[in-house]
């Protein structure tokens, strides 16, 4: 039973699934998983439907499950590299110089913005990516993210000082 | 000046990290995939509805219907001593609770192929026909005497309780104990004849006295 200022739920699905798995995938780093999140996103905003008046508040709702599982993702994951490092005896470690070679190809320098994406704590990681490729204003991330805007602001310059120190040897050869 | 070229490298490293495209299907994928779950949840759900009070909607029409032929039978009955036309309201409104009843009795017996294991009918369904069951029994009450009516009402009132009554999430060992019961008390069989009670229900008090 939808409010009569809320799109039926299968049209709600078609216009934010694509938003949904982009950002999620931004914050989680594997289209598999954003996938999965933006599913579950949607599936909880289903549950919650009737509470829903508009197709705005819809949107702003699922755009907040989906930051909040794909942040709880990259934690978890985290947790899990932990333990896998700590049991491992010569674990894989991000390579610190670049090929200059191979530089110039874009998916390894993907790759290697992902490694340093991976440095970021989970809520740094959702307001950075939110705010650059996102384009989000600071009040949006904080909504998106159940924080504060300064708590925000202040995650979002940490992580750029992170990602700048990771990047450095790129951004040698990126000027 | 190098702040901002800083900045331009910064972003242009950082823009280098593309989200792949998830397909022109996508949103038909995510839609199916939703489908499915949305179907169990509602089928859950409905599992746990049936705890809960059954609608007053349907309550209300099969006291209305009880209503009027109580009404009719007295006015009636004062007149030109007929209560059978009371009778026959009432028996309207058993053949249309025993229809439904069969149906949802059909459907947890022959599940949809696609619907194996999941709940065929909500709570306020079974919560209904539970309520209906009562009323029409004590509406019937000594008139019906020991028929084939009133068996049939106290087995179905049996196992609709113990549906209502079943777990939140039922397994399929539950809804294989459900169905059991509703095969070994021939109970599709015995709806599927008495759609139609006239025929066996008691004789109506009325006729006595003509």
């Amino acid at each position: 039973m939808t409010r009569p200022g809320l799109s039926p739920y299968r049209d709600l699905v078609a216009a934010h699934a694509r938003s949904l798995f982009r950002v999620a995938y931004r914050i989680v780093g594997t289209a598999h998983d954003a996938e999965d999140i933006a599913q579950e996103a949607l599936f909880r905003s289903y549950r919650q439907l009737s509470s829903y008046e508009t197709d705005q508040h819809f949107a702003a709702s699922v755009h907040r499950i989906a930051s909040n599982l794909a942040i709880d993702h990259v934690r978890k994951r985290k947790r899990w590299k932990t333990q896998e490092l700590d049991a491992d005896v010569a674990p894989e470690l991000p390579a610190t110089t670049v090929d200059p070679a191979r530089s110039l190809a874009s998916d390894e320098i993907g790759a290697r913005v992902e490694r340093a994406l991976d440095l970021l704590t989970a809520k740094e990681r959702a307001a950075f990516t939110l705010r650059h490729y996102e384009g989000c204003s600071m009040r949006e991330i904080a909504d998106l993210t159940e924080s504060t805007v300064n708590t925000t602001k202040n995650r979002v310059f940490r992580a750029v000082q992170k990602m700048r120190g990771a990047l450095a040897p790129l951004l040698e050869n990126a000027r | 000046m190098n702040d901002t070229r800083d900045d331009d490298a910064f972003a242009r490293v950082l823009d280098r990290l593309e989200v792949p495209e998830p397909g022109p299907e996508f949103e038909t994928r995510m839609q199916a995939r939703l489908a499915d779950r949305i179907r169990e949840y509602e089928s859950r759900r409905g599992w746990r509805r049936w705890f809960g009070p059954a609608p007053l909607t349907a309550i209300a029409s099969v006291a209305a219907v009880l209503l009027v032929g109580f009404l009719v039978g007295w006015r009636l009955g004062r007149e030109s001593g007929a209560p059978e036309v009371r009778d026959r309201i009432i028996f309207v409104a058993v053949g249309d609770h025993l229809e439904r009843s069969e149906r949802l009795l059909f459907e947890i017996v022959n599940p949809p192929e696609d619907a194996v294991g999941s709940v065929p009918a909500s709570r306020e369904r079974v919560g209904a026909l539970v309520t209906e069951n009562r009323i029409l029994r004590a509406s019937l009450g000594d008139d019906a005497g020991r028929t084939s009516l009133s068996e049939l009402l106290e087995d179905l009132e049996t196992v609709l309780v113990e549906i209502a009554n079943g777990p939140d999430e039922p397994s399929p060992a539950d809804w294989a104990r459900v169905k059991r019961r509703i095969e070994k008390r021939g109970l599709l069989l015995r709806l599927h004849v008495l759609d139609d009670p006239a025929p066996v229900l008691p004789k109506p008090t009325g006729l006595d006295r003509t």
